[in-house]
């Protein structure tokens, strides 16, 4: 009699694992867009809203780069992040200081976002977190030399739009933290 | 003893507060406390381990012609790789290094992609340079010699100062690292001037004197940098 409800739990529990297992794997080839509603649904952290109040700044449309383009944004992630447009005025610690602007026809990069992220969130927000969001950092030639601040990183969100990561120097990239982000549009 | 009386403050960046490892292999060191003398203020040029970019002065003249960059140094048109043994190193591959010239041109400078002076300089367009005064004559003598870490402004700061975009300072490998039109000021109204003294405070530091007693050594000014606060003070001698 003992045996049957043994065998039963073997059984579930098996079926368990498999489940699973096979979740995991299909999260792990899952694109990182897919991924981003998940896992920033519930208790989001600092790190968690600036990554989607950047999210959102990728899915403007180049002429939405500018003070007023960015408000309804701005005023999403208002009760999340502290938020700040710049005015010229002196620059703290304690706010994201955002900057929209456009270069004009003669460069490649027809405008940007640019992010001062505060203090309190780039002792948590690194490198990794972007790639593990946003994608892999885009491949470049090896530097020539040394510089004395490591050069940006930039990832790819889409044929028009990418992300350059300013950071403090690591030893290991994924976990230097970012400093600056600027959200860089090609059209 | 003189009292010194905060008359300014400037936003600065040293090293980070213990040693770390930075992603080139060279340590990141804490800035040097302590009271130092000014001895140089000039654009720095690297021989060390920064000798391709920082080794050729800030605003050198740069030209292009087909696949070799030119720089005009010491007065002379030279091709780059001409320039030291560091570029030396690139002799062969003339169009790659042209490549990334460009490339490093664009991201500093989108709106000017072709380079026409030298702003790759790690060390900007002005370095102070400071010694630690260990017999206090107020000259560098015998054992005494320039600090590893200068005040100075970084390439990507003086980009975007020039395009008028906002920047934060980034932690450094122990210099001190300001603004670049706060570094101008500095020097141009004489707080920053050879024989001035620089106090650099410890980082557990929080709170900026307004005034404290010091042997100011009959100058006028004295910078003070505080590590843990990002920045500086400048004290009038009264």
């Amino acid at each position: 009699m003992m045996r049957l409800p043994v065998r039963l739990y073997a059984f579930l529990v098996l079926t368990a694992a498999i489940v699973w297992c096979f979740s995991g794997c299909s999260g792990g080839d899952q694109k990182p867009d897919q991924q981003k509603g998940r896992k920033l649904a519930k208790n989001a952290s600092s790190t968690d809203n600036f990554l989607s109040y950047t999210d959102a700044l990728t899915k403007l449309p180049l002429s939405k780069f500018d003070s007023l383009g960015i408000v309804p944004t701005n005023k999403a992630f208002a009760d999340k992040l502290p938020i700040s447009i710049y005015k010229g005025e002196a620059i703290g610690h304690d706010s994201i200081i955002v900057h929209p602007y456009k270069n004009g026809k003669v460069a490649n990069i027809k405008g940007a976002i640019r992010l001062l992220v505060a203090q309190s969130i780039t002792d948590s927000l690194t490198i990794g977190d972007f790639t593990r969001y946003f994608g892999d950092i885009k491949k470049e030639k090896p530097l020539i030399g040394n510089t004395e601040a490591p050069l940006p990183v930039e990832i790819t969100v889409d044929a028009n739009t990418a992300l350059k990561l300013t950071f403090n120097s690591n030893k290991k990239l994924a976990l230097a933290h970012v400093t600056m982000v600027e959200v860089l549009k090609y059209r | 003893m003189n009292t010194l009386v905060k008359i300014k403050e400037y936003d600065a960046h040293g090293g980070p507060s213990t040693v770390k490892m930075g992603d080139d292999g060279h340590a990141q060191t804490s800035t040097t406390t302590g009271r130092f003398v000014i001895k140089s203020i000039e654009k720095h040029v690297s021989y060390g381990k920064y000798a391709e970019w920082s080794g050729i002065a800030w605003g050198t003249e740069v030209k292009i012609i087909g696949d070799v960059v030119m720089v005009k140094h010491m007065g002379t048109w030279k091709k780059l790789t001409d320039v030291n043994a560091a570029w030396g190193k690139y002799k062969n591959d003339q169009k790659g290094v042209k490549n990334f010239i460009l490339k490093y041109q664009r991201d500093l400078y989108p709106k000017s992609p072709i380079p026409t002076k030298w702003f790759f300089n790690d060390f900007g367009h002005v370095s102070v340079k400071y010694f630690k005064d260990l017999n206090n004559d107020r000259k560098m003598n015998g054992k005494e010699r320039i600090m590893g870490d200068f005040i100075h402004t970084t390439p990507p700061d003086e980009a975007a100062t020039a395009a008028g975009l906002p920047f934060l300072l980034s932690e450094s490998h122990g210099c001190i690292h300001v603004r670049p039109k706060d570094i101008d000021t500095m020097i141009g109204n004489g707080y920053l001037k050879k024989g001035n003294t620089i106090e650099v405070h410890p980082y557990t530091k929080k709170v900026i004197d307004a005034s404290f007693k010091r042997n100011a050594f009959g100058t006028q000014f004295e910078v003070h940098f505080y590590p843990g606060l990002y920045k500086i003070a400048v004290y009038r001698v009264m």
